[in-house]
């Protein structure tokens, strides 16, 4: 458990990934500092982290104090996501409202972006650093019914290319996962039957452990083992995007 | 400290060279007991003895075959059984050379070779090493593509489709043995070699404009680069990571339609 030993690591958000990763970097070596809004109490001892209360998004002393936590050396910045929402606020394109696309827009898009130019000389001194966002099958799919989600995680995958093609050396990858986040149980409690099917028909039939393997990409992703690797959408998913839910339910509705 | 791969046992197909040799280096310094081959003895022999003097605790042993004959392949592979009881980590790197040459007058025995060096040779080993993988409670298997299997250049399409054939290969375990917490997952490196250190030689302005334009800004080491990206994918931490095509390229591939096409603007990044 030294793998981050002597790098710096700065994590935006306050999801539930994020936060494993964030307790998972500083157990590994890193010097973590956690930056996001409602973050839990405690979790600055619990984590081993340096967690820091960011009040209102995307605002000037926001991006000041990113920059400041950035340091003059940055060796990984991760962009944190958002957990699976509730179904009643899943929004179809019929039903997207301006305001509501600028509120997902501002949280996983604009976010991301201040949070890469508040920290692009110290990403840039660290030479080979890696940037990892955190991303979601909404912006590898489109399965329909979130339409906010589904346009703000595509536009964060362009995001990642653009920083992948600019910034070399420093590196930019998605990181997709599928994790037993709480929003995943949650969304499993009301939906047990749907939620097991399609996890059963993924190549490893689990949801990924927060730290361990969640964790362990973010390690990967965040380490020299993929000093070479930028551009890529990652999923640490269990093969999870190899499947087809749909023909699997007709394969076994044919039987 | 016990290196990163300590007690593991890896087999790595053409290990005398190139990407194969960078892998079983990376490999060793961490610990594995690594059982590799190649065609020629000699090389064998030479390279047996430099991955000696770099392991770190694991054992090194050499064994000729050439990986386009099934029982050759099987025997690298009952190597590591026999004589170690387990198998963690599969590096299908070897790949049989190829013809250039049009598709109107590619004979289909080229298309056989290539496949047999490179698609069956990968097979082969997936199905010998699978049941020990299974048995024991885990494993991972790191296949070679390339990016000439998405950009597919002229006179070259028996690489291209047997580099194809692996990635589809490599979904369809990952797909068939995850539930066994075997990952099996594929990179398509751009790295330095013997024919880079000549095309380098011969053309170095353009070496380097191929260089200035990767995003990483430098083609790819055999070992600190693609061996380490094989290395992270058989520990512990890529566990969950299955059923994924790398780009080793530095995003050369990924990023950009080819090594140069925006070559000329990159400096202003």
């Amino acid at each position: 458990m030294n793998r981050l030993d002597g790098k710096t690591a700065l994590l935006i958000g306050e999801d539930p990934v994020t936060l494993a990763i964030a307790a998972r970097y500083a157990a590994e070596g890193a010097a973590v500092t956690l930056i996001g809004n409602g973050l839990p109490a405690g979790i600055s001892e619990s984590a081993g982290v340096n967690a820091i209360e960011s009040g209102p998004a995307n605002t000037d002393a926001e991006r000041e104090m990113i920059g400041k936590a950035a340091g003059r050396a940055l060796d990984i910045l991760l962009l944190g996501g958002a957990d699976i929402p509730d179904e009643q606020d899943w929004i179809p394109v019929s039903k997207l409202s301006i305001d509501q696309l600028r509120k997902a827009e501002d949280r996983l898009v604009i976010r991301a972006l201040t949070a890469l130019q508040a920290s692009e000389a110290a990403l840039r001194a660290a030479g080979n650093s890696s940037v990892i966002f955190i991303h979601s099958p909404a912006g590898i799919f489109s399965e329909g019914g979130w339409a906010d989600y589904t346009i703000c995680y595509h536009a964060r995958t362009g995001l990642m290319r653009a920083v992948a093609a600019e910034w070399g050396p420093v590196r930019a990858n998605l990181l997709v996962p599928f994790a037993d986040t709480p929003g995943f149980r949650a969304f499993r409690e009301r939906n047990p039957a749907e939620v097991d099917h399609r996890t059963s028909v993924t190549a490893m039939k689990r949801p990924g452990d927060l730290v361990k393997d969640i964790g362990g990409a973010a390690v990967f992703l965040g380490s020299s083992d993929s000093q070479y690797v930028t551009g890529m959408t990652v999923p640490a998913d269990g093969g999870a995007s190899l499947t087809i839910p749909v023909v699997e339910t007709q394969m076994e509705s044919a039987r | 400290m016990a290196g990163r791969l300590a007690g593991k046992v890896a087999v790595i197909t053409g290990g005398t060279a190139g990407i194969g040799l960078g892998t079983a280096k990376a490999f060793v310094k961490q610990g594995a007991t690594v059982i590799f081959n190649s065609r020629k003895p000699e090389a064998g022999a030479r390279t047996e003895g430099l991955l000696r003097e770099l392991a770190t605790g694991g054992e090194v042993h050499y064994v000729q075959a050439d990986v386009s004959m099934k029982e050759q392949v099987e025997a690298v592979i009952d190597r590591a059984i026999k004589d170690f009881g387990r198998l963690d980590a599969l590096v299908n790197n070897a790949q049989r050379l190829v013809t250039v040459k049009p598709i109107m007058v590619k004979p289909d025995e080229d298309y056989q070779n290539s496949l047999n060096g490179g698609f069956f040779a990968s097979k082969w080993a997936m199905q010998r090493a699978f049941p020990t993988m299974r048995d024991q409670g885990g494993g991972s298997v790191v296949n070679m593509t390339s990016g000439w299997a998405w950009q597919a250049p002229p006179n070259s399409s028996d690489y291209a489709a047997t580099k194809a054939a692996i990635e589809a290969l490599t979904r369809s375990a990952a797909n068939e043995w995850g539930r066994f917490n075997i990952n099996v997952n594929v990179i398509a490196p751009y790295s330095k070699s013997k024919s880079w250190d000549k095309y380098e030689a011969a053309n170095p302005e353009a070496a380097r404009r191929s260089q200035q334009a990767n995003p990483l800004k430098r083609a790819g080491d055999p070992e600190y680069d693609l061996g380490a990206l094989a290395l992270g994918l058989v520990t512990d931490e890529a566990r969950f990571i299955t059923g994924q095509t790398f780009d080793g390229s530095g995003g050369a591939f990924y990023l950009r339609r080819t090594h140069s096409a925006t070559e000329a603007w990159s400096d202003q990044f």
